[in-house]
């Protein structure tokens, strides 16, 4: 007895795709956002308290002694939030948009406006605000 | 008790688009909406087309939008439907006529995931005995009556009709997780698609629609585990 497949049926799925790392990053990042961003929102409203989020007292906190923590933090939550929020729009583009052309079109947009956000919010991070400020 | 019945006709041949025909019963409260689509049929409209067989919610046939809501017919009863009770086909499938849509897409799907034991070793004398523990493992996803319900309650389905579905999930993962099985690789590698596995979005819409009870989307989530596992 071999294995039975119906001849006559196409294997319409089960090409190898790049959703399964997609769908497993979102999870991961989900999880260590939601503790994360918690942190973040309590520490910055709680203790920093509100008027005093400017760009001098960040500076300062990169600066300090746990600077570099602080850094790789607010990397993380830059990196996590725009892959996890954009690979969301991705998902929903493929879900909703059928034509191939504007699909395509829709998704070199989405990557052009992460790419220059990142790149922005990796400008701050490493050279700090600059006349930003 | 009197109920206004308001049923989504359409007629491919004759009708231009869908409308709604109204038709009042008299029912027991006890009554099943399948009952009074029955009613109708026989005593007022005998143009009204509707698919059902067994008619106790074994078979899977008259799965249909009640109230918004997917259900089966021969499942719902009148007391819970109120004075007026809408039913509509299920949705984003082409309708043949009236509640009877095109079954065909969906059992494509359901044909796509080898819904079938695979297993090349010489059977034994009499069967391939299983623990109990082992059976219960896929026990969940055995009650599956291929109505439908699910898939097409499923926003992700009703957005991209090329999505797998959560009904040919389910059947999978009914073979997937049985030990006598040999064929769960090849049943994982077909769902590590784009339009497989991956397209649900946890809405759960599949859980309360199934007439079944089974915990689809929790189905649905192990073979996902099961993909980044195994493959």
């Amino acid at each position: 007895m071999g294995v039975v497949t119906s001849p006559n049926v196409k294997r319409k799925y089960g090409a190898p795709s790049f959703e399964r790392y997609s769908w497993f990053f979102m999870r991961i990042s989900g999880l260590i956002m939601f503790l994360a961003v918690t942190f973040h929102l309590l520490y910055m409203h709680m203790v920093v308290k509100v008027e005093n989020i400017t760009f001098e007292n960040i500076v300062e906190r990169w600066n300090g002694p746990y600077g570099l923590l602080w850094k790789a933090f607010d990397l993380s939550l830059l990196l996590l939030g725009m892959l996890h929020g954009y690979n969301g729009v991705r998902w929903s583009i493929n879900d909703y948009i059928h034509h191939k052309g504007w699909n395509l079109a829709l998704r070199i947009l989405l990557y052009i406006l992460a790419g220059i956000l990142i790149t922005a919010g990796l400008a701050v991070l490493i050279n700090g605000p600059g006349d930003l400020r | 008790m009197k109920v206004t019945m308001r049923i989504r006709r359409f007629n491919p041949e004759k009708d231009k688009k869908p409308w709604w025909g109204e038709y009042t019963v008299d029912v027991e409260p006890t009554d099943r909406v399948l009952d009074a689509l029955h009613q109708i049929k026989w005593y007022q409209d005998g143009t009204l087309t509707l698919r059902r067989s067994c008619a106790h919610g074994i078979c899977g046939s008259d799965a249909m939008v009640i109230n918004g809501r997917n259900a089966l017919a021969c499942k719902v009863l009148m007391r819970d439907v109120g004075k007026v009770c809408q039913v509509e086909p299920l949705r984003s499938m082409r309708i043949v006529k009236d509640l009877v849509v095109d079954m065909e897409p969906f059992f494509a799907k359901y044909r796509a995931v080898l819904p079938y034991l695979i297993n090349e070793e010489e059977p034994p004398e009499k069967e391939r005995l299983q623990s109990p523990e082992a059976r219960e493992r896929f026990d969940d996803t055995t009650k599956c009556i291929l109505c439908a319900a699910c898939t097409t309650s499923c926003p992700s389905y009703w957005a991209n009709q090329d999505y797998i579905g959560p009904a040919a999930i389910v059947q999978a993962h009914r073979f997937i997780f049985d030990d006598r099985d040999q064929g769960a690789l090849e049943r994982l590698q077909i769902l590590d698609d784009r339009d497989g596995v991956w397209r649900c979005r946890t809405v759960f819409n599949c859980v309360q629609a199934c007439p079944r009870d089974i915990d689809v989307t929790k189905a649905i989530g192990e073979v996902k585990l099961a993909i980044l596992e195994e493959l």
